[in-house]
């Protein structure tokens, strides 16, 4: 397809996308974006260092290959190079949305979807709304001159309100979504998004302000989604300890980081937003237990930290899209779940908080998760709604304070938002989990 | 039926750093277009980034206008102002030279961190025309040195960050801030055992970003800001003051989207 220069390693990433966005400022339509786009990026590698190339204009590629080339060293040896050796090299085309695709839909559909749920909104609490349908299809193409040639395409589409509620006095911003894969799984959700509203306009309305202090804490599955991401995802991207002494120290397999129950996962084949069969280098996804049973069984994997680690490549070089080179990014990350009823977890529980909704996290070694809703649990039931603006912890110390894990599993659908790691955001990931519960976090 | 058109042309180099070494260049170079037309006082848009024409973006926006989205405001008109605000723009060679230069100063005066990130250089071309004789343009270009800083001796992702956006290319100006934070690194003290303590900080985009909403003129007005019904009211110190400014020489873009400056 294009010609490469015998003595580089070269790669390059075709990226064609189409998106919609239906926004409306309560019953009022704002905005019917229907979007295309159309850009590739592409690298060279001479054994030393990286150039790259992105461009908007597809029949530049190869004048870009040729250039970059210009700028890199010639290397005869480039192929024994270890971190080209280590590269995959896949022929497929895994294309599963053609058929259901969202870019067939007629855009009317779609907003007509979207005005019947909006239709519905009628609580004098929710005293503003602004409403989104949202989708995005995207056909990746990556070939190498190792001789991939691959071609694969990702679909998400769902619906977002954000909500400005006034009730009992009291004021709060809060959001409801539901994403899917196709836009027929979307059809239902009227009745999810309305039971989801309802609860939110009672806590608003009835929350009370937390006393600050150290809790047991029963998370969510949505929580304990973004609690695994923030608090250890992000430590098990391996880029951060390539070249440094200290961090390898700190990780070295088979160090126990987490209760005995506790068992971590990317997994870049799980359908959903953090799906990708392929990494944005070639790699095939794979299913990778970062935790086993509390101890350190593996990392993610660019193939530059693969090899640089001197480990397996885990198929987790992710780019935002066409305008960055691939970095090491969770897909979707979960705890897996547990053989404990979540009733019989709760009702041992004498006095803690249930995290239900969270408005976002962060995390390095200290974590912070800022709930959107929280509760009391009191002599094994979830009692008086709480306002509360942050739970936080220490990584280390919280993965081995986990007690209990449910056998009740769920992975998050939703749109709007993404993973952020520096200038690349928002990256679509999946995360999710059981109920799980830690025995004590600083709240306030 | 009237027509407006936007092009942005943006170009970047970055030098992508990892662990104070030079890993990658990178090159940039994305256009994107959006067209959209009026008539009967609705709004028709598209857009794309890649290879798309601009009747296809015509037609595509014409169809939009089916979609009946409201809008009953003039367009601006007959105005043309062509302003470029920096000149200086560096070859992809001369910012890997001038980066290299940075990183090299980094690990003779500061080995116990490692550096990671980039350095780039962007020019942005801005283009907004329509049927009314609007014709508006403005080129600008921007440094911006990003790094993320780890002690060496740390199990931190990591441990602070050093950054500088400038117009002009200016190492004086990156070292002048970054050599003082540098030291203060070195020299850590305990946090005092007060419960609450007085902060100084340069962070100010999360304080900013909740007044906006809070601010926001539909909310307000709803009465779900917090600030609804205050207007007028003494709610802070006095010493606060807080401005709109869409001054060109502070910041990007001398006009809103709309041509409007």
């Amino acid at each position: 397809m294009y010609t490469y220069p015998p003595d580089l390693c070269v790669d390059v990433r075709l990226e064609e996308s189409f998106a919609t966005e239906i926004s409306f400022k309560q019953l009022t339509l704002r905005g019917q974006k229907v979007r295309s786009k159309k850009g590739a990026f592409i690298r060279v590698f001479d054994g030393r260092r990286w150039y790259y190339s992105s461009v908007t204009s597809l029949g530049q590629v190869q004048a870009q290959i040729d250039s970059l080339a210009q700028m890199a060293a010639g290397n005869r040896e480039i192929r024994k190079h270890p971190l080209v050796n280590a590269f995959e090299v896949h022929q497929e085309q895994k294309i599963n949305f053609e058929r259901d695709s969202v870019a067939k839909i007629p855009v009317q559909e779609k907003q007509a979807l979207l005005e019947k749920i909006i239709n519905q909104i009628k609580d004098p609490a929710i005293v503003n709304h602004n409403s989104y349908y949202v989708d995005k299809k995207t056909i990746r193409s990556f070939y190498s001159s190792k001789g991939s040639a691959l071609s694969y395409d990702v679909q998400t589409c769902g619906i977002r309100l954000n909500l400005d509620i006034v009730s009992a006095n009291q004021k709060d911003q809060m959001g409801v979504s539901k994403g899917a894969s196709f836009f027929h799984d979307l059809k239902d959700i009227g009745a999810y998004l309305q039971k989801e509203i309802a609860k939110n306009i009672a806590f608003v309305g009835q929350a009370q302000p937390v006393k600050p202090g150290e809790y047991p804490v029963l998370l969510s599955p949505e929580a304990t989604g973004i609690f695994t991401h923030e608090s250890f995802g992000h430590k098990s991207e391996s880029d951060f300890m390539v070249g440094d002494e200290t961090m390898k120290a700190e990780w070295a397999w088979g160090k126990r980081v987490g209760a005995g129950l506790l068992t971590i996962i990317d997994d870049g084949t799980e359908s959903g937003n953090g799906y990708t069969p392929y990494d944005d280098e070639g790699t095939k996804a794979k299913k990778t237990k970062i935790i086993s049973r509390g101890l350190l069984t593996g990392r993610l994997h660019s193939a530059a930290t693969g090899v640089a680690l001197e480990e397996d490549l885990t198929g987790n070089a992710r780019a935002l899209n066409f305008e960055f080179e691939p970095i090491v990014r969770m897909t979707t990350t979960y705890i897996a779940p547990g053989q404990r009823p979540l009733k019989e977890i709760i009702a041992e529980m004498k006095h803690g908080i249930y995290l239900d909704t969270l408005k976002h996290g962060s995390g390095m070694s200290t974590f912070t998760l800022a709930p959107a809703r929280a509760y009391l649990i009191e002599n094994g039931k979830i009692t008086t709604p709480l306002k509360i603006s942050v739970v936080t912890g220490n990584v280390f110390s919280t993965l081995a304070e986990v007690d209990a894990v449910s056998e009740e599993f769920e992975l998050s659908s939703f749109v709007g938002g993404g993973c952020g790691k520096m200038e690349q955001w928002p990256l679509p990931v999946g995360f999710g989990g059981p109920y799980t519960r830690v025995k004590k976090l600083q709240v306030q | 039926m009237k027509q407006e058109s936007i092009t942005v042309r943006e170009k970047e180099s970055t030098v992508r750093i990892q662990v104070s070494q030079v890993n990658a260049l990178r090159i940039k170079d994305i256009t994107r277009k959006a067209v959209r037309v009026y008539a009967d006082h609705k709004i028709g848009i598209s857009g794309a980034e890649g290879e798309s024409t601009d009747a296809v973006l015509l037609e595509n926006a014409v169809q939009n206008l089916a979609a009946g989205i409201e809008y009953p405001y003039d367009l601006s008109r007959e105005r043309k102002d062509h302003r470029t605000y920096n000149h200086q723009s560096l070859e992809p060679e001369e910012l890997l030279q001038n980066a290299e230069e940075i990183l090299a100063v980094l690990r003779r005066d500061y080995p116990d961190f490692n550096f990671s990130e980039f350095i780039s250089s962007s020019e942005v071309h801005y283009k907004m025309k329509n049927s009314e004789g609007l014709d508006l343009e403005y080129k600008d270009a921007f440094f911006l040195v990003n790094l993320i800083l780890k002690e060496k001796t740390t199990a931190n992702l990591f441990d602070g960050a050093l950054i500088c956006q400038s117009r002009r290319f200016e190492p004086d100006l990156f070292w002048s801030f970054n050599r003082m934070f540098l030291e203060a690194c070195r020299r850590k003290a305990d946090l005092p055992k007060n419960r609450t303590m007085p902060v100084f900080t340069l962070g100010t985009s999360g304080i900013l970003s909740f007044l906006g909403r809070a601010l926001n003129g539909r909310r307000y007005a709803q009465g779900s800001s917090l600030f609804s019904g205050k207007l007028g009211t003494q709610l802070y110190s006095e010493k606060i003051m807080i401005d709109l400014n869409r001054n060109p020489k502070l910041k990007a873009g001398p006009f809103y989207d709309q041509g409007w400056f």
